[in-house]
């Protein structure tokens, strides 16, 4: 559906180097700190930038030689920008209705009217919420094949996020065929939505991975420092300095509890999961 | 390139409250007898209305999203100007509506050669700020565009009052006389070749800026 081999984009202070695949029928997650570089991947996917080299491949073709028909069966949400604020949902219909063929007004209008989203209102005087479930909306109402969404729960609370987390469950279950790729700071949101996730730090892809072999296999170990000689460290993908001892990440938890039983072996939870990949050392 | 169009059309009709105020401004100008500076005005309030999409465009990071539209670059720049074209016409049929019924009333009708000289000077003027401020302003954006737009036509105005000082008067003395016995081809090549002149060159400024910009 998506591949991204070797983009390379370079500003002073930052450049990206980042190839990463998503398959047809599968959400994939994009994670990193503010910065790694997830939004200068996505504008390079969506046109918005001129990558200095690599090539992107949508629907199997390159992404420099996409059609009209193309670009219409993508639906984007990026984090800091949408639809004017001097328009109204009603306007908004209007235009989706003139870009998109397949634009399904009825639905959408079925949508506002579930997530309580005014027609005639300026949607400079949306809530936060609001706004993010617009971008969503328009989004999916359109017949895309494939979403590309910036931090779409961004700024949201827990229930606004959850009627996200549904709208994109729901669009994925129409066609098997659909797929998303979705960044997000809120790893609880992933953890519930992708299939598998990619992690993104200093503009380099440094982690991938499908979600249910994260959930399972990967583990926190915790031990004294003078006791990692003890063990086998050949799973040991980093370590973290914490104040009682340290904390190890491995990717076989089954492994350390049946070759050490005296161990503390921990699940990992998302968030800690992202906090030791990124600020932990590796062995 | 229809929903682009659509949006713009959309982004005016917030400014609705503007239009009362500007028709009236026009029906001063005709009361008054300032003919000629009813169509000027009207040319220029065309050209800054399709202008001022762009920094609604612009407005909040707004480009990002749009660009992820369905539409070539070249279009958006085509649909600036063919809005601006189409608020020239609207504008020029109530320009004329509004001196013909003034004609009318006062019992002195506008000549229908004047009425034309002074759509096209119009025209002029609308195309002029339409191939400056499109392009300047996609390229700065609204806030710094606007000071580069004020130092091109400063730039302009500086040039037409240099020339009108440096050339000897029997230069533009020769110039009107030759105007008043050659009205067509003063209007062919006076006002219809500067213009399409002036808005080739700013199209395909705008374009090279639009192909070349990032967001």
């Amino acid at each position: 559906m998506l591949k991204l081999n070797g983009i390379r984009k370079s500003y002073p202070g930052f450049s990206l180097d980042c190839s990463l695949e998503v398959l047809p029928g599968r959400i994939t997650g994009l994670i990193g700190a503010n910065g790694a570089g997830k939004s200068t991947t996505f504008k390079a996917i969506l046109g918005l930038i001129r990558p200095d080299g690599g090539e992107i491949e949508l629907f199997g073709r390159p992404g420099t030689s996409l059609t009209r028909q193309d670009r219409r069966r993508i639906g984007s949400v990026l984090s800091d920008s949408g639809f004017s604020g001097y328009l109204t949902v009603n306007d908004v219909i209007r235009i989706l209705g003139a870009f998109y063929p397949d634009f399904s007004e009825d639905s959408f209008r079925r949508g506002c009217g579930e997530l309580s989203i005014p027609l005639n209102k300026q949607i400079k005087d949306f809530s936060t919420g609001m706004k993010a479930k617009l971008k969503v909306l328009a989004a999916i109402n359109h017949g895309a094949r494939l979403l590309i969404l910036d931090e779409p729960t961004a700024g949201l609370d827990v229930l606004a996020r959850q009627q996200i987390t549904d709208l994109l469950r729901g669009f994925m279950e129409e066609d098997e065929e659909r797929s998303i790729l979705v960044s997000s700071h809120i790893s609880n949101d992933l953890e519930q939505l992708c299939d598998d996730f990619y992690m993104i730090d200093c503009g380099s892809i440094v982690f991938h991975e499908d979600t249910d072999r994260l959930l399972s296999d990967y583990a926190f170990i915790k031990t004294e420092r003078a006791a990692l000689s003890t063990l086998d460290r050949s799973h040991i993908l980093r370590v973290m300095d914490e104040p009682y001892g340290c904390r190890l990440l491995t990717d076989q938890r089954q492994y350390y509890i049946d070759n050490y039983p005296r161990l503390v072996v921990e699940r990992a939870s998302m968030d800690e999961f992202i906090m030791i990949m990124l600020k932990g050392e590796k062995l | 390139m229809k929903g682009l169009i659509i949006k713009d059309i959309c982004l005016l009709k917030s400014q609705k409250n503007t239009m009362p105020v500007f028709l009236l401004l026009m029906l001063w100008f005709v009361l008054m007898d300032n003919i000629s500076f009813v169509f000027i005005y009207m040319g220029m309030m065309a050209a800054l209305l399709a202008c001022g999409t762009l920094s609604y465009d612009e407005f909040d990071r707004g480009y990002s999203f749009l660009f992820t539209l369905p539409f070539e670059r070249r279009e958006y720049v085509r649909s600036k100007f063919l809005l601006g074209f189409a608020l020239f016409a609207a504008g020029a049929l109530a320009a004329c509506l509004l001196v013909w019924a003034a004609g009318l009333i006062k019992g002195n009708p506008m000549p229908a050669e004047d009425a034309a000289l002074s759509i096209f000077s119009a025209f002029l003027t609308c195309a002029l700020i339409l191939s400056v401020m499109i392009p300047m302003r996609i390229r700065f954006g609204s806030e710094q565009g606007r000071i580069v737009v004020f130092a091109v036509f400063a730039g302009l105005a500086a040039l037409v009052f240099a020339a009108v000082k440096l050339l000897p008067p029997s230069f533009t003395e020769g110039l009107y006389s030759f105007s008043q016995a050659n009205g067509l081809l003063v209007i062919i090549f006076g006002l219809v070749v500067p213009i399409a002149v002036i808005i080739l060159i700013g199209y395909a400024l705008s374009i090279k800026i639009i192909n070349k910009k990032e967001f």
